[in-house]
Parts: C-alpha cells; structure tokens; sequence
C-alpha cells in the first residue's frame, strides 16, 4: 500500500532507455501544469534564485538575522499623500519635520535622522524659520538630531544648489550654535556606494571635505554607538574617530587603532532587512526591558502633524502614542522623491529606506568580527571542498540538493558568527570556485576524450560508452 | 516513552505562551476634530489608556471611540487596513501580528519571503523578463546600450502593466523620471549627464526591467547613399534605425527608441519596432 504507482511504474518497466525520457516527461508536464495555473513564473525564479547572487542576500537576510542585537527603528515615511496633502511643494516642508522632531524628543526618541539634504535647499523652502527655531532650541538632554548634508561640498563651491546656499548656511550655523552649547545635534553623510553594475549593495560610512577639514559619519555608526555606549559617550566616540578620519584623508596621518566598532572597514555592506512594501513593517519583534516591541514600525508624515491656523503658519505637531519614539530611532525620510531612489539587490528602494535597514543592522555590520580577504578565503575553501565532493560523487540532483544544504548551513553559522554580509560573501566566492572547478574538469575531460576517441568524443554517448561489453562464456554443464 | 516527551514539548510551548505578548496591531491614523484629544480608549487588562496615533495594539484589547470622531485607521494582523467609526465601536483586538525571533521567526521570514511577490520586495533586479508581467527594455541585460548625450530619448519597452515609471538613475541621484500610461517614455538626457547611469522602468505592480547606458556625443549614422533613394523621411528615419539597430547589440535601445518615436504616425516603424522587440525577447 505504501509503494505509490508512479515508482512502481518505473521500476517494473523493462528498458532502460524508456526510464530517463519518461521521468523527464512527467517533470516537463508538471511544470507546463504549474504555467498553465499562472504559477510558471515561480518555478523559474526558484531556479534563477539558485545562481543569482542578488538573491542570495534575501536569503542570507532571512537565515541568519539576529534580531536580538538588531536596532528598532520608526520610519516617518513623507509618501505621495503627504506631500498631496501638504499642497505638493517641490520639496518637503521644513515645518513638519520641525513638527515631527518635536514629537519625537519629547516622546524620548533613542535619536533622530532628518534625511534630507539639508545643503540642497530651494529659495521657496516652507517653514525654514520653524527648522531653525526647533535647531535652536534643542536641548542638551534630548534625543540626538541627526541632518543628511549629502552634497555640502557641491553647495559650498557654488557648484549646485545656490539658490538654496542661503538656507543651508543658516541650518549649518544653527547646528554650529547648538554643538557649540553642548547639544546633541550633528550632520551625517547619506553617500551609497555603486558597484560596477550601478547597483547599491555598500554604504560609505564617511565622508570627508579637506576643503572645511571635517568628517561627517554615517547614520549607522551614530545609532550603533549610541546604542551600545549611550547617548553621550557613543557621540563622544563617533566624533574621535571622525576627527581620525579627517586627520587621515587629509594630512596623511595613521588611523589610530580602535577597540569600536570591531569591524574597521571603511564601506560597510548594508544589511537588508527593511523594504518599502507595507508587510516589512511591525512583524518582526525583538525584546526590550522585558516587553515585546516591533523592531520596524512605518508611520505616514501627514498623520503626525496638523495644519497651522492660516496658509502661512507652521505646521504643529499631533498627539501621538509615545511607544511609537520611545526608545526608537525615528527616520524621517521621502519615499516618492525622484533624486534619492536606488537600485538595490532587492530592487528601486528610496535612500531613507536604505538608510533604515543600515541603522536596523548597525551592530550585526559595525560590531561583526573583522575578517580578511585571507579568512574569506579559507573559509569559501572549507566550504568548497564538501560542496566539490558532492558534486563529484553524488546524481545532479542529490547534489545540488546537497550544495544547497551545505550554502544554507553557511548562511546560518557564517551568519551567526560573523554578519550575513560575510556569509553571503563567503557563499560567492565558494560557488564561483565550484564553477570554476567543474568547467576546468569537465574541460579536462572532454581534451582527453577528443584525444583517445578523436572527433567522436564530442557525441553525447562517448565510443567507450558504446563498445560492446564482452559477454563471460557459459560454464560448461557439469556432468 | 513518547509521553515524556509530550509532557515536555506541553511545557515548553506553556513558557512561549507565558513570554511577554506581541502586538496585534497599531493605530495608523485618526480622523477628528483637533479638540477631541484623546479620541478613544484602548481598555487593556482593567485599564483604559489613551488612544492616540501609534498606540500598539495587542490581542483582548477592546478599542472604544468619543462620539465626535469621523474614523480611526488600524492596521491589525486580521486586516490590514480596517477603518472603525465610533458606532463599531467597543471592537476587540484579536490575533498577534509578530513573526517572532528564534526558529519560528526565521521560518515565518523565509514563508513572508517565498509568499512576497517580487514586486512587493521591491521588485526584481534580474534583468531576465519572464512572460507578460514584466515590462522588458530592448537589447540584451549584460550589454550597455549607446544613446547620444543632450537628447530627449523615447524609451521603448514592452510587457507589464501600466502606469510605469521611467527613470534614469545616476551614481547618485536620479537624472530624470517620467511616468508614462503606455510606451513610449520620452525621457529628457541633460547634456551634463554622466557617462553612464542606468535607465530603469518600473511597472504598475513595481516589477522592473533595467540597461546600463552609455552616453556617446553623436550615434553612429547609416551611409548617406542607402538613404538617398527612399521617397520619403519616415521611411528614411525607419531603415536608419534599421541600420543602427543592425550595428551590434549596445544599440537595441537608441534604435527602438527611434522607431518609437515614429510609430505613432507611421505604420511600418510599429512593426519594425515590434519586430525590434520581439527578437529581443
């Protein structure tokens, strides 16, 4: 009763020959099955995802996350129906992040990311006064405010943006009055990196200007200092090494050693774990004091602020929940702004979202154990040996299985104990040797073919194959 | 010998359970007048707190509202956009949104992730265009196509569903966008354009095609003595886009950008730029 037909069918055919097409048959139909139910596709991006490296970071982000260290973030998203509502300025309207930064320190925030360049300002910026009054008046014991500059060298050298020159010169020296002071407000750079194929898949973690002699760091490694050291001491230590930094790029000094983060790299891979579709958001929980909270939670700008008396009155902040801040990093960021979209392994994201998933996965990138181009090596070897040895000696498809399990084992331990960005590294470079491995072969053996069987070497049934096998003589009857 | 282990696995659940609980839902948004503060209450084991926008919401809560409130917006693990009045209201909060860490977590995320279309997560990045549902560029995904730099270029493309978004996307910043109901896009090249930037367009369900570009000053022209003889300028524009989609594989794109933009008008560029297309496919 156990034994199902279709086995049962193949064993008990009597040719060979009839065994293989017949399978690959009923394969083929099931797939033509799954098309004909609209599910076609599936079947195919399964078997692209095997190959495509780009998917491997979904997997490896899937695998090996370790939420407990991961670091809960609230994204202010200003979408397509806050910037309707908002009368569709040309750029986001500074009142309201005047509104939305209010909310956020007096709800405790663990600190706050305006990210928007604060240095491409336009001449018609609404509510820039209400900007630089809410600057002004930050106090020494709130949560860190953190201002995107991205281009701030450009606007300096007059070189973009000048009609927006005279807003930021005022946003910079209010910032400058409130450091001065002793408050915690500082300007991070928002620079990705693109490799080759345009594609973002690192985030620069600082960016230096020799010309004004200063640094400004990443959003990550202030939310994972802050985390770690709290609010003051993890300012204090991003400041040092930014002061390092400087001292580097522009008088040639060497950067000094330092005991954070761990991982000294200069470009870090951002960890993706935030998307821009709705279902990312609040499923994901970690632990905090006891209380189980969401590690990601999306709120819509406009929902945050109220319309001031007349068209000309700043905006004023909402009533909110204070778990929605409390303890949380708020990123406040456009998801529909023409200029700040990248293409990602996981598609066209916004800058503010790709942010979020740095500042998410911070310590997972900032505080993995520092491994070298040669430990990658070692390891992309260890793991290439099995992975060889199964396609050596097991059937395609029990090896293939066998590789997959073998890469998915990577990503949880390679994951767990360095980041899934060492991981997915690893798993690259491990499949790019297997592949390697198996053309070198596969070309070796097809020259020693062409060698002993000449031109016949390149038929499918090669000639030793097809020799006939010499049949032992019947044993004489005995008598 | 198996009871043990039941007893065990029983138990182990029980301390799961007994964990700290995970939210159900949250407040997404508020309609009300600006005195009526706080519009509601959530009533959580005796106590009612203040509903406001974000309160997290967790299962057995019961969500009453004040009389004068137009809605509240929840997003709840039962649905994702539910909409209360007052009169809806006491409702009671039921199911848990949360994934969780550990095994489950993970297993939940690789489900989320397996269930997610592409299109959701952002989209694809493959350049491989399956089917209908993906609006495909011309000219192969791994060869940088030729356009001339300073010109409005017609982006040709074919598949998925309107409306889609046209863009180019620089190192840094976007280079220019347009959002068009049906191809072509006419997208405006700055002639202070990089080099090379990618050009990327986005269906209505976000799935999306893409070509690196290379930004040349001028696209190789055909021999003025084949043109010479043909009647008429369309049919001149026509065989030139023939001609320059016929010099290799990084051209697909200027030449089905050129024949795009006669096909509105003129027959026989439609069915050069389908055939164009087709054979990129």
């Amino acid at each position: 009763m156990r034994r199902t037909v279709f086995p049962r069918l193949i064993t008990q055919t009597k040719t060979h020959v009839l065994k293989v097409p017949v399978i690959a048959a009923g394969v083929a139909a099931v797939l033509g099955l799954f098309s004909l139910v609209g599910n076609g596709e599936a079947v195919s991006s399964f078997l692209d995802g095997l190959t495509n490296p780009d998917r491997l970071v979904r997997w490896s982000t899937a695998i090996s996350q370790d939420n407990s260290a991961s670091i809960p973030v609230t994204f202010v998203d200003v979408d397509g129906a806050s910037m309707q509502r908002f009368g569709a300025p040309a750029i986001t309207p500074r009142d309201m992040l005047a509104a939305v930064t209010t909310s956020a320190r007096e709800a405790r925030a663990a600190g706050i990311f305006l990210d928007f360049d604060f240095a491409l300002g336009r001449d018609q910026d609404r509510g820039h006064q209400a900007l630089i009054e809410m600057i002004d008046s930050h106090p020494v014991d709130a949560a860190p405010l953190f201002l995107v500059r991205a281009n701030a060298a450009d606007t300096a050298g007059g070189t973009t943006a000048s009609a927006g020159a005279e807003q930021y010169a005022a946003v910079a020296a209010a910032v400058e009055r409130r450091i001065a002071a002793g408050a915690p407000i500082r300007f991070v750079a928002a620079r990705a990196r693109l490799d080759d194929d345009l594609v973002v898949r690192r985030w620069v973690l600082w960016e230096t200007d020799c010309a004004s002699g200063r640094t400004d760091a990443a959003p990550q490694l202030y939310a994972a200092a802050i985390t770690a050291f709290g609010a003051s001491e993890g300012l204090g230590r991003v400041d040092r090494l930014a002061q390092a930094e400087t001292d580097a790029v522009c008088r040639k000094a060497t950067r000094p050693t330092s005991p954070w983060p761990r991982n000294p790299e200069l470009e870090a891979r951002i960890p993706f774990r935030l998307l821009a579709a709705d279902r990312s958001f609040g499923r994901d929980v970690i632990t905090r004091n006891g209380e189980t909270v969401p590690l990601m939670r999306r709120v819509i700008a406009h929902t945050l602020v109220r319309a001031g008396a007349d068209a000309s009155a700043p905006m004023r902040p909402r009533t909110v929940a204070p778990e929605l801040f409390a303890g949380r990093f708020v990123i406040v960021g456009a998801t529909e702004q023409a200029g700040d979209r990248y293409v990602t392994p996981l598609g066209v994201l916004p800058g503010a979202v790709i942010v979020a998933n740095n500042v998410i996965g911070a310590p997972s990138i900032l505080d993995a154990r520092p491994i070298g181009g040669f430990e990658i090596a070692v390891l992309a070897l260890l793991l290439f040996l099995p992975a060889f040895g199964a396609l050596k000696w097991l059937r395609s498809i029990p090896a293939v299985f066998a590789i997959g399990m073998i890469a998915l084992a990577a990503i949880v331990v390679f994951g767990r104990i360095y980041s899934p960005a060492v991981a997915f590294e690893v798993i690259s470079y491990a499949l790019a040797m297997l592949g390697i491995a198996g053309t070198t072969e596969a070309l070796a053996e097809f020259v020693m073919a062409i060698r002993a069987h000449g031109w016949r070497a390149v038929l499918k049934a090669t000639p030793a194959a097809a020799e006939p096998v010499a049949v032992p003589e019947p044993e004489a009857p005995k008598p | 010998m198996i009871r043990p282990f039941l007893v065990a696995l029983m138990l182990a659940f029980a301390a799961v359970a007994a964990e700290a609980k995970s939210p159900a839902g949250f407040v997404v948004d508020i309609a009300a007048p600006d005195d009526v503060d706080p519009v509601g209450t959530i009533e959580r084991d005796g106590k009612a707190l203040p509903l406001a926008i974000g309160s997290t919401l967790f299962a057995g809560d019961v969500v009453r509202l004040e009389k004068r409130v137009e809605a509240v917006d929840l997003e709840t693990s039962a649905a994702p956009k539910l909409r209360l009045r007052p009169a809806d209201t006491p409702y009671k909060i039921e199911g848990e949104l949360a994934i969780g860490d550990g095994v489950g977590g993970t297993v939940g995320r690789v489900i989320d992730m397996i269930k997610a279309p592409d299109g959701e997560r952002g989209g694809k990045v493959t350049t491989a265009a399956r089917g209908d549902e993906t609006p495909q560029l011309p000219g192969k995904p791994a060869v940088a196509q030729v356009l001339a730099r300073g010109e409005t270029v017609a982006i040709a493309f074919a598949g998925g569903k309107g409306p889609y978004f046209v863009e180019a996307l620089g190192p840094q910043k976007s280079l220019g966008s347009v959002k068009t109901q049906a191809a072509p896009a006419l997208l405006p090249i700055a002639a202070d354009a990089p080099k090379s930037f990618a050009i990327v367009v986005t269906g209505a369900d976000s799935r999306l095609d893409r070509r690196l570009v290379r930004l040349v000053e001028r696209l190789p022209a055909p021999p003025a003595a084949m043109l010479d003889g043909l009647p008429s300028a369309e049919m001149r524009a026509v065989a030139a886009a023939i001609w320059l989609a016929d010099q290799g594989d990084a051209y697909q794109l200027a030449a089905a950008g050129q024949l795009a933009a006669l096909a509105g008008r003129y027959p026989p560029a439609r069915r050069a730029l389908a055939a164009l297309v087709e054979e990129t496919r």
